[in-house]
């Protein structure tokens, strides 16, 4: 029993950081895909599924977080730690994150008839909020609040909420619907707009990533293959380059002038959904990477 | 479905090969400086103090002084310092000579707990 303790941690985070990243990854997609409204439905279960895991899976990381501050010796301890977890920092992180999940909730059962940019960037405020709570939350957080860190991590978050949800819900939601019964040129549309955001994001994405292995790694590349933290950042970068390098492919593919085919769009299909894929490793090992000891210590 | 479940296998491999690797100590601030330290000898301390490597939470860190057959040696409880979110202390009124073990127990801001001993020696 006491073994499960530090795996469940890892799941809990991981699920909570794809559930929060493929959020993110439905708002930008139902702005992308702009006036085609014919992708609505899928992209609101979306949002209604994820709001739901992170209503059920934050009170479990919060009680699992009492679990690792006693010295996970039991549920029922953990229970009875609750309150003062609930005044420690990374307690009030949580709670605090946690508050945003219902109005997410709300947010997602908003009728469609309100008018679409705007009621996305509500959906937009509401998930920044979220991510600022969950910077506050982890590694970042071991030299204080508002520091240079924690607006780094802040930035971090939300440029892979952006690259990866992107992905991860045009790759395995969006872009199989629209092929199946949308024009060719509403996924021109849509991939170009996909493409151009993503670009964006991952100019953030690489110098904060960047910012943080550094102080992760205590400012050595030494511990790289020598600690358990550089060693599984290895095994995220990896998987962020093999993904990177199916958006390229992408890009590439958009950008040519050659008039669109059906055959163009089942490559891009597959292309996406292969980039989606790698992205939930990233955010598997990013899950992990918060549940080590850094390199620097 | 099925196409589904063909996308998401690997993934699911993957992370089940991975969870089978999870380390069993994942605990970030570790102490960086301890007085008295460890292995030591010296004259009776009036108070055990260690800093961590990063902030710590006060209500879940601690330090217990034990002689060596690990009966208590101190009726005090342990404290943070004041302005030092990285350091606490243990105040020891009278201590006689002997051999001693200091436990410590700290949670990171971050939520992870470590623990861990040392002996000094008491002249």
């Amino acid at each position: 029993m006491l073994t499960l303790f530090p795996t469940m941690r890892i799941c809990a985070d991981a699920l909570c950081d794809i559930a929060y990243t493929a959020l993110a990854g439905a708002l930008l997609n139902r702005l992308w895909l702009g006036r085609v409204s014919i992708c609505d439905r899928p992209l609101r279960i979306s949002l209604i599924a994820c709001s739901a895991i992170l209503l059920v899976d934050l009170p479990l990381q919060f009680l699992l977080l009492s679990a690792s501050m006693i010295g996970d010796t039991s549920w029922r301890d953990a229970w009875g730690a609750v309150l003062d977890v609930g005044a420690t920092h990374s307690g009030r992180a949580v709670i605090m994150g946690y508050c945003f999940v219902p109005c997410l909730l709300l947010f997602s059962f908003l009728p469609t008839s309100l008018k679409r940019t705007k009621s996305v960037l509500i959906g937009i405020a509401l998930e920044v909020g979220f991510i600022a709570c969950r910077a506050l939350h982890g590694h970042a957080a071991s030299n204080g609040d508002f520091t240079l860190r924690e607006g780094i991590q802040f930035l971090h978050l939300s440029a892979i909420a952006t690259w990866g949800g992107g992905i991860l819900v045009a790759g395995l939601i969006t872009i199989p619907y629209l092929a199946s019964i949308a024009e060719l040129g509403d996924i021109v549309q849509f991939g170009k707009r996909l493409s151009e955001t993503v670009t964006i994001a991952l100019a953030v994405v690489i110098p904060s990533g960047i910012y943080n292995s550094w102080e992760g790694l205590g400012g050595s590349l030494s511990p790289l293959p020598n600690s358990a933290w550089g060693r599984m950042l290895l095994l995220k970068l990896s998987f962020v380059l093999i993904a990177l390098g199916h958006g390229v492919r992408v890009r590439f593919l958009l950008s040519t002038q050659d008039p669109w085919t059906q055959s163009r769009t089942s490559i891009m299909q597959k292309w996406v959904r292969a980039e989606a894929l790698f992205i939930l490793l990233v955010l598997v090992c990013s899950a992990w990477l918060a549940n080590l000891p850094p390199a620097d210590i | 479905m099925d196409q589904l479940k063909a996308t998401f296998r690997p993934v699911v491999f993957l992370f089940s090969l991975m969870l089978t690797v999870v380390p069993s100590a994942l605990a970030h601030a570790h102490p960086k400086t301890m007085v008295p330290a460890p292995d030591s000898t010296g004259p009776a301390p009036s108070k055990i103090s260690i800093t961590f490597s990063e902030a710590v939470e006060p209500k879940f860190s601690s330090i217990k002084l034990t002689t060596i057959e690990g009966k208590p040696a101190d009726p005090e409880t342990s404290a943070p310092v004041p302005g030092d979110p990285t350091t606490i202390t243990l105040a020891i009124p009278s201590l006689p000579a002997g051999t001693y073990v200091v436990h410590w127990v700290d949670v990171s801001v971050d939520g992870h707990r470590l623990q861990g001993s040392y002996q000094f020696t008491a002249r």
